[in-house]
């Protein structure tokens, strides 16, 4: 749900900032988001806006998509049925019985807004419905560091995709020598719901830099990667208090290092060095997850 | 009749109808004849269209898997309910009970002493030789001495109201989800026909569903863990699994959630560590219970939980080998099981059926196969069933080569004809045949949900009222 709801909201986004169907740049940054170049060159089809927005949107060769993400919340959600509340249950399977009707030609440019959109409500809806109604018990917990990991991720990718296309050499190797423009950074701070937020903190002087700070080191922005961390790391902390349920060694070591990497510094400057510690993120979440999974669901 | 406007139209000749059949009763005239009756054709229809639409969106629905692609299909749910006067269900209650007492007393003796075998009251062979008797089970005590927790009776009336026993299912029966769920709908949808409605309560399955099996928890333990194992998410029934599990607060297990240890104990994985297991509430088949005990094979069961229920240290409902019950001879005999262990007559009887390993009814059915509805005794579901009235020639000279040559194989029923309820059509409110499946929990004594499920053949005429072939359900009001 975590991720079909980031994808509503770039593809809104881009939707937006993009100057029409065939901005191939503006829809090739997407793909870029996602490593997901490769996957859509093996579609055959060429770049543009309504060939990405379908392929994202509705696709179910593309394990990417809003459509395939629901899908598979939807199959989990099934799965734990028992235990989490109706309304999310029902919520989840409406969300996917939309999107999952859409015709390709039901999903045109003119549309994409209204669609993420509802997207959008639908996984907030459903949110909504985990913090109310989910007692909070231990699979709570996990759901929450799922969602956790998630954002933290998706954040990280957000950046370094935006990050990557300002500080790219032409085709003749130069370097942009002007900051990229304005709406650049707010489109990414919007991607990330965070546009408002960033405006009350930060001096209208703000540029690129404090923005990328702000997703990643800020403490009380909700999709910055450092409370998503920290959120996550606590909520372990929680799952040792109340159910005796404490991680193991390689857990732990995990756990440190990835709220080392999010606390020990507050400033990131655009550039290779960016790209490289965003790297890091990512990776160090990936071990976190797997190491967590190995740990309460691996076999014994 | 007593109903008008909307229910004109509603009987069907030599046909007992569930309304007009008790329209004296005080609260049928109330609720039906002056309540529903007050409805427009097409309000009703926009009801039912939002009930379904809410079962879609809530997920009560079969899955259908076509390769990668799956499709949910919600049972068809007919917005007219189907009453039971509070007379009549006094004696359907009384009949079920007893029903399920003669049935545990029989498993027992079956798989002890025989004695209802060696008295001669039902054949040896037909027993000891059926495909679900375990010779596993031979000795093997379970905890509080029930075989058959949670059974589902399956009924019909006849033209003048009276319920007869169409089939025992005391495996896994499956519908009890959708009596809860309709009921749910309906109040939903129809919050003003029920306002004050004396319609007894059917949602406390789920509590004293726990109720009875925490009474046949093993010796020594007072709060006993209960846990439902489910084959799984892939299961046309895995939306009932999870309502049980739910409704009972106990937690839904796969196979591979449990083990067994050395001492015979039954434990549950948990992030927290193992926690001991001491009652199962079980929807697999007796063959992929425990590949140690019986289908080496099978990926969906746990090895040991056998072997755990021998050391009286685990109770399953219902018990394995309690297939024996459910097959279609042996229910020819159910009368004469009743008397001989109860020494009472069945207060609800049988479908006049003709056993063909007996030499003199099987004459009987080969003289008659024209008129009668032959069936093979180990098949469900439907399947291999002969319709004499409905057969070609060809068809019927099959069944009395297939009748002759393996006579214990089959038994033969009269065509039955089912009474009929009030069913919203295409054509507005008509007569659709329906048959009744009440739900029975046995721990310390017998509870009947006062419910159950009515399915409901939607197609005109058709007394087929399996979801496969175009039946749906509808509540069942037990009026008090």
């Amino acid at each position: 749900m975590e991720r079909a709801e980031n994808l509503a909201r770039l593809l809104a986004v881009a939707e937006g900032f993009a100057a029409g169907d065939d901005d191939a740049a503006a829809w090739r940054g997407v793909l870029d988001t996602f490593a997901d170049g490769p996957a859509f060159a093996e579609t055959g089809k060429a770049i543009s806006g309504l060939s990405v927005a379908r392929w994202y949107f509705i696709d179910r060769q593309n394990p990417n998509s809003i459509a395939s993400a629901l899908a598979a919340a939807r199959e989990n959600a099934r799965a734990l049925r028992h235990i989490t509340p109706t309304e999310t249950w029902k919520q989840i399977n409406m969300l996917n019985g939309l999107v999952s009707k859409l015709t390709a030609r039901q999903v045109t440019l003119p549309k994409l807004a209204d669609l993420c959109e509802a997207v959008r409500l639908g996984c907030q809806t459903h949110q909504g419905g985990v913090d109310g109604g989910w007692y909070r018990d231990e699979a709570w917990l996990f759901h929450r560091m799922g969602c956790d990991v998630e954002r933290a991720d998706q954040t990280t990718r957000l950046i370094d995709v935006k990050y990557y296309q300002i500080s790219r050499p032409d085709q003749d190797g130069a370097v942009a020598d002007t900051p990229p423009d304005i709406a650049w950074w707010n489109s990414l701070l919007r991607s990330a719901s965070s546009y408002h937020a960033f405006r009350r903190r930060h001096a209208l002087s703000a540029g690129p830099a404090e923005a990328a700070a702000f997703l990643l080191f800020d403490e009380d922005c909700p999709r910055s990667v450092r409370l998503s961390v920290k959120a996550a790391a606590a909520r372990l902390g929680e799952l040792e208090a109340d159910y005796g349920a404490a991680p193991d060694l390689d857990l732990r070591a995990a756990t440190q290092a990835l709220v080392d990497l999010l606390t020990q510094r507050d400033q990131v400057e655009p550039g290779p060095d960016l790209h490289t510690y965003l790297d890091q993120v990512q990776v160090q979440l990936i071990g976190f997850a797997s190491r967590l999974g190995a740990r309460y669901f691996g076999p014994d | 009749m007593a109903a008008k406007g909307l229910f004109d139209n509603c009987t069907l000749p030599d046909t007992f109808c569930e309304v007009s059949g008790r329209a004296s009763d005080s609260e049928i005239h109330r609720l039906f004849s002056r309540r529903l009756a007050k409805y427009s054709r097409s309000g009703l229809d926009r009801r039912k269209a939002r009930a379904e639409e809410e079962m879609y969106n809530l997920g009560i629905t079969f899955t259908l898997y076509f390769g990668d692609e799956t499709v949910d299909r919600v049972l068809p749910f007919d917005v007219i309910p189907r009453p039971i006067i509070a007379s009549d269900w006094a004696v359907l209650e009384a009949g079920v009970e007893q029903r399920i007492a003669a049935l545990n007393h029989f498993l027992h003796d079956i798989y002890h002493e025989r004695k209802i075998l060696n008295d001669g009251v039902v054949p040896t062979d037909l027993v000891l030789g059926n495909q679900y008797y375990l010779d596993q089970m031979i000795g093997v005590d379970p905890p509080g001495g029930v075989y058959t927790h949670i059974c589902g009776t399956d009924m019909i009336r006849d033209a003048d109201g009276s319920f007869l026993i169409l089939e025992d299912n005391c495996r896994t029966p499956s519908g009890v989800s959708y009596v809860i769920e309709n009921r749910h709908l309906m109040m939903r949808s129809f919050p003003d026909l029920m306002e004050n409605a004396r319609v007894r309560p059917v949602s406390d399955y789920g509590v004293r569903l726990r109720e009875k099996l925490a009474d046949c928890a093993p010796e020594g333990v007072s709060d006993p863990n209960i846990v439902l194992l489910t084959p799984g998410l892939f299961n046309s029934a895995y939306f009932e699994h999870v309502f049980l599990a739910r409704e009972m607060g106990v937690p839904l297990v796969e196979g591979r959630d449990l083990y067994v240890d050395e001492t015979d104990q039954v434990f549950m994985k948990t992030v927290c560590g193992p926690e001991p297991v001491h009652v199962i509430y079980r929807r697999i088949d007796d063959a992929f219970l425990d590949p140690e005990a019986f289908r080496e094979d099978s990926m969906l069961g746990v090895p040991g939980l056998f072997r755990a229920m021998k050391a009286g240290k685990l109770a399953i409902a219902n018990a394995p080998g309690t297939g024996v019950a459910d097959d279609k001879a042996v229910y020819a005999y159910m009368p004469d099981i009743i008397r001989y262990y109860l020494d009472e007559e069945p207060k609800i009887a049988n479908v006049k059926t003709w056993v063909c390993r007996r030499p003199e009814e099987c004459a009987y059915v080969l003289d008659h196969l024209d008129e009668l509805v032959v069936k093979p005794v180990g098949e469900s579901g439907g399947y291999g069933i002969v319709v004499g009235p409905k057969a070609t020639k060809a068809e019927l000279a099959d069944i009395a080569k297939a009748v002759k040559a393996d006579p214990a194989n089959y038994i033969a029923q009269p065509m039955i004809s089912l009474s009929t309820s009030p069913t919203l059509t295409q054509d507005g409110v008509a007569p659709r045949h329906v048959d009744l499946r009440p739900f029975a929990v046995t721990g310390k004594g017998t509870w009947v949900l006062p419910g159950g499920l009515t399915r409901v053949a939607m197609k005109k005429g058709s007394i087929i009222v399996n979801s496969s072939q175009g039946g749906g359900s509808k509540d069942t009001w037990v009026l008090s």
